[in-house]
């Protein structure tokens, strides 16, 4: 049941308005702390907007449902930038406006799951903490490709003089090839799952 | 003066005179065939049906099939002699009549109208239709139909088609040069069955001898003029041949009498004259044969005649060569030596056996737009074509497409243009005669 | 007797894509020849490398996702050849192989393979090495034994004949106008390009240099302005149909090459210009098109 409905979503929109509720984490990810932290605060997000949602669901009526979304989404997304403000100041810092901005845009397409289906409080906890995994991994291993190859060092420690690294990949350019090289890798090696109309 | 206001167009076999240097110097012989198959459906409209029985002795000029439907064309026996076989319509293959030869040359009892110049204007039409004549230019559109003028209209010119843009062909070059007089002829009825004033004979001028003929012939002739085109394929097509000569163009899914023009061939001109002025009915004509065969030449043929018997005649062609009825532009290949000659055969081709080479990916060097002579953009309408949106493809021009095979000619990838649009038009007519 | 049977036409034009792609290779050799004998040996390995990468690059592609091998039609020697003759002498083999695997990976293979990149391949990747590697890309060598690094030539001050001849700091091709005009000669005998677009390019950069109040044909003449309007902007794929939008897309090529030099942070404009009228030629085809037969010319839909 749970890999049934576990991706109600994707199957509604596909993989592509996924990947742009992430999209603007790029214009940061440009090292793999950088996008391990981003991606942390969404999964945050993801986790806690998905839990207030379902706490108050069913007192919610229909016409407040989309208000609620984004309040919960907004919220959870406030709360994580405000965290990381406090645990990692310059982390926070260079990553300004973005943090709380793609944790915002995560949480948001995660909770549609949320009115889906007859749902538990475990079962959307657990599938928004799986999405957010999921960012989490792709922000990071991004960030940490961009880091070697874009500037070259990881994780701060750099990674010898004589390494010219590519600089475009620091860029928005890089940073967007990057995003699309890892889409068509998701797609050759998932030929299955695609079906006819099934969009992205 | 050299006029050519048309757009577009290639120059094939340039080099080598379009091939027709092997016969353009060569008269008509004549051919005598040993039996004919004649097909019920060398015109544009439906079939003819068959008036004659297996066992029945017939005369040249018998009427064999009678026209169907509206757009239908008489067909008269091409020779004299035994019906062997009537064939009925099957698996693709025509209704046919076949004739065997007992070479007496018999012909049925003519009923002339009168000479073109003085006879009754009215009886030009009948005359024509009972004569079974359709365009001997390929396309085969039933010229009694084109003589009915619809109500308003007015024909303010006849066009007569002498340019024989195609590669290898000859035929109605010859034929202005040994005829000219039946040809004018011919021209003059026309006029005067559609009360036109002018009347002009457009000759490309890769064919100085037809066009001294012709305006020899022409002389006193009041209204009549020889127009000289410059030489570029597809001169002779018809929407082509009304811009050079009139200026004009024919509105987009109209025909020439929309424009005030009506466009005949010389060859079939040739036939209108006969009609009127002898009752002959359309059961020869002149065909060109060349190409790897020993003996080029070019041959007066009985409608019907199996190409392979003309091949041997001019010394045989190789197994598996490849035979096309007409040039190298737009003519189809003969599937085997049965295959027989039309009203609208204007020449028998023989290449040697070799594979179309395989087409590329399109590079888009924009070289199909440049030459096509109706102003479209083939690689964008094979583009549509292959993607499977018909509908774009409609609107951006293909049902304007005239199958010339300018784009195909010119494509370095070698891409299959024209015969594309040609299944890409077949299925859009299927479909709008669905709704 | 059975005929063998096949559609028409039956005689076809004896210009194939290939034919057309060796006259591009052999319009480039004065310009790359002249370039080698300026600069010696590395640019001659430069060169090399990047269309050795270019036709392993398609091969391999072309291997291993299955599709029919084509390298023989040229075109990716053609960008190979291309790409190294806009980059410095100085530039690090390495760097022009990964330049020029780039332009037929991503540019043209990813997006469809020949005749579907959306922006010329060559001129792509020499945008992405030159935000990649801004240095060694920007590092001109004078002509001769030393290889002495300098400003780029714009900002310089240098005699006519030799700008003209070649005997300036630059990328490999781009020095030598006479070579270039030399490859230009060939490709409009051979009918491969039309005069359109280089001339079109030309005038609006003078056009542009004029109304800046700077020497139009200094402009000319320094830089890769000449190059890529031969050899750059003419590109089949990227550029309009055959027609007026051609001269439009030259205009807009030439006079945005100046505004770029002008007033861009880079000192070489022409790269980014062209790269620009690239993402706008589909809006040129679209708007600008030819009138059909028998078709009035705003009522054009059937």
């Amino acid at each position: 049941m749970h890999s049934e409905q576990g991706t109600a979503s994707s199957k509604r929109y596909g993989l592509i308005p996924l990947m742009l509720a992430a999209l603007p984490a790029l214009a940061v990810a440009v090292s793999g702390l950088n996008g391990l932290v981003i991606g942390a605060a969404a999964l945050a997000a993801m986790a806690l907007a998905s839990l207030l949602l379902s706490l108050v669901w069913k007192f919610v009526p229909a016409w407040m449902r989309g208000f609620a979304l984004v309040l919960f989404a907004a919220t959870a997304a406030s709360m994580a930038q405000m965290a990381v403000s406090v645990a990692l100041p310059r982390v926070s810092a260079a990553l300004g406006l973005y943090l709380p901005l793609v944790a915002f845009t995560c949480a948001l397409t995660g909770l549609p799951d949320a009115y889906d289906v007859d749902h538990e409080l475990e079962d959307s906890l657990v599938r928004a903490v799986i999405r957010g995994a999921a960012y989490l991994a792709a922000l990071t291993a991004i960030g940490c490709v961009r880091e070697v190859l874009g500037a070259g060092a990881i994780f701060g420690i750099s990674l010898g003089a004589s390494f010219q690294p590519m600089r475009m990949l620091a860029l928005a350019p890089g940073g967007l090839m990057l995003a699309g090289l890892i889409l068509a890798l998701l797609r050759a090696i998932q030929p299955k799952r695609r079906k006819e109309g099934e969009g992205a | 003066m050299r006029k050519s206001r048309f757009w577009g167009g290639v120059h094939p076999l340039s080099g080598a005179s379009s091939g027709k240097a092997p016969t353009r110097a060569l008269p008509v012989e004549q051919f005598v065939p040993k039996s004919v198959r004649i097909p019920m459906n060398m015109h544009l409209g439906a079939p003819s049906s068959p008036i004659v029985r297996a066992g029945e002795r017939v005369k040249i000029g018998q009427l064999i099939g009678e026209a169907v439907g509206a757009l239908g064309v008489n067909v008269h026996a091409s020779v004299s002699g035994l019906v062997t076989e009537v064939r009925q319509a099957k698996d693709g293959e025509p209704a046919s009549v076949a004739i065997e030869n007992d070479f007496k040359d018999e012909w049925v009892e003519l009923h002339p109208v009168g000479g073109v110049e003085d006879c009754d204007p009215q009886a030009i039409l009948p005359a024509i239709q009972a004569a079974g004549l359709s365009g001997m230019g390929g396309a085969g559109f039933p010229t009694h139909v084109k003589m009915c003028i619809p109500c308003g209209d007015k024909c303010e010119m006849v066009i007569l088609n002498g340019a024989e843009c195609e590669t290898h062909l000859t035929s109605d070059h010859r034929l202005m040069v040994e005829e000219p007089g039946r040809v004018l002829k011919g021209l003059v009825a026309a006029m005067r069955a559609f009360s036109a004033e002018k009347g002009v004979v457009a000759i490309e001028d890769n064919k100085p001898d037809a066009v001294e003929a012709m305006r020899g012939a022409a002389l006193g002739k009041s209204g009549v003029s020889v127009m000289l085109l410059a030489t570029r394929y597809p001169q002779g097509g018809e929407k082509q041949l009304i811009q050079a000569v009139a200026g004009r163009e024919v509105p987009a899914g109209k025909l020439p009498i929309d424009a005030g023009v009506v466009v005949l061939n010389v060859g079939t001109a040739a036939a209108i004259a006969d009609a009127v002025e002898l009752g002959k009915p359309l059961v020869e004509r002149i065909v060109t044969v060349t190409g790897r065969v020993a003996h080029p030449m070019n041959l007066r043929v009985p409608i019907g005649t199996s190409v392979g018997e003309v091949l041997d005649y001019c010394g045989g062609v190789e197994p598996n060569a490849k035979v096309v009825l007409g040039g190298a532009m737009m003519g189809g290949c003969a599937a085997d030596s049965g295959a027989p000659v039309t009203k609208g055969s204007g020449g028998i081709v023989v290449y040697g056996p070799g594979e179309a080479p395989e087409p590329t990916p399109c590079i888009r060097c924009g070289r199909c737009a440049q030459v096509c002579p109706i102003g479209l953009v083939p690689y964008e309408m094979e583009g549509y074509i292959l993607s499977k949106q018909l509908h774009a493809a409609e609107e951006i021009g293909v049902m304007d497409c005239i199958l010339c095979g300018c784009c195909s000619y010119m494509c370095p990838a070698r891409r299959r243009l024209a015969p594309e649009f040609h299944d890409a038009r077949g299925q859009i007519q299927a479909e709008r005669r669905k709704k | 007797m059975k005929f063998f049977v096949s559609n028409p036409p039956h005689v076809l034009s004896p210009v194939t894509t290939r034919r057309l792609m060796l006259n591009v290779v052999l319009a480039l050799v004065p310009a790359a020849a002249m370039g080698v004998y300026n600069f010696g040996l590395p640019a001659l390995l430069v060169l090399l490398a990047s269309s050795a990468a270019a036709v392993l690059t398609e091969l391999l592609w072309q291997a291993c996702t299955h599709k029919p091998l084509r390298v023989d039609d040229l075109s990716a020697l053609v960008t190979g050849l291309l790409l190294g003759l806009t980059l410095p002498p100085s530039a690090p083999l390495w760097m022009a192989a990964a330049g020029a695997a780039f332009a037929i990976l991503v540019v043209k293979q990813f997006f469809g393979g020949i005749g579907c990149n959306f922006m010329n391949p060559a001129l792509a990747a020499r945008a992405m090495l030159l935000i990649s590697w801004p240095a060694a890309m920007s590092g001109y060598v004078s002509p001769g034994a030393d290889a002495v690094s300098s400003a780029t030539p714009l900002a310089q001050n240098f005699g006519w004949l030799d700008l003209f001849m070649g005997k300036i700091p630059g990328s490999i091709g781009e020095v030598s106008k006479l070579m270039i005009l030399a490859g230009l000669v060939w490709l409009l005998a051979t009918s491969t390009i039309s005069i359109r677009i280089p001339l079109s390019m030309l005038a609006g950069a003078c056009l542009t240099g004029w109304a800046l109040g700077a020497n139009p044909l200094g402009e000319v003449m320094s830089g890769g302005l000449l190059f890529a309007a031969v050899f750059m902007a003419t590109d089949y794929v990227t550029s309009p149909r055959p027609g007026p939008g051609q001269w439009l897309y030259g205009l807009g090529c030439g006079a945005l090459t100046i505004l770029m030099r002008h007033f861009g942070s880079y000192p070489e404009g022409v790269t980014f210009a062209i790269l620009t009228m690239n993402a706008l030629v589909p809006l040129i085809d679209h708007a600008i098109r030819p009138r059909i037969y028998g078709h009035k010319r705003r009522e054009r839909h059937a």
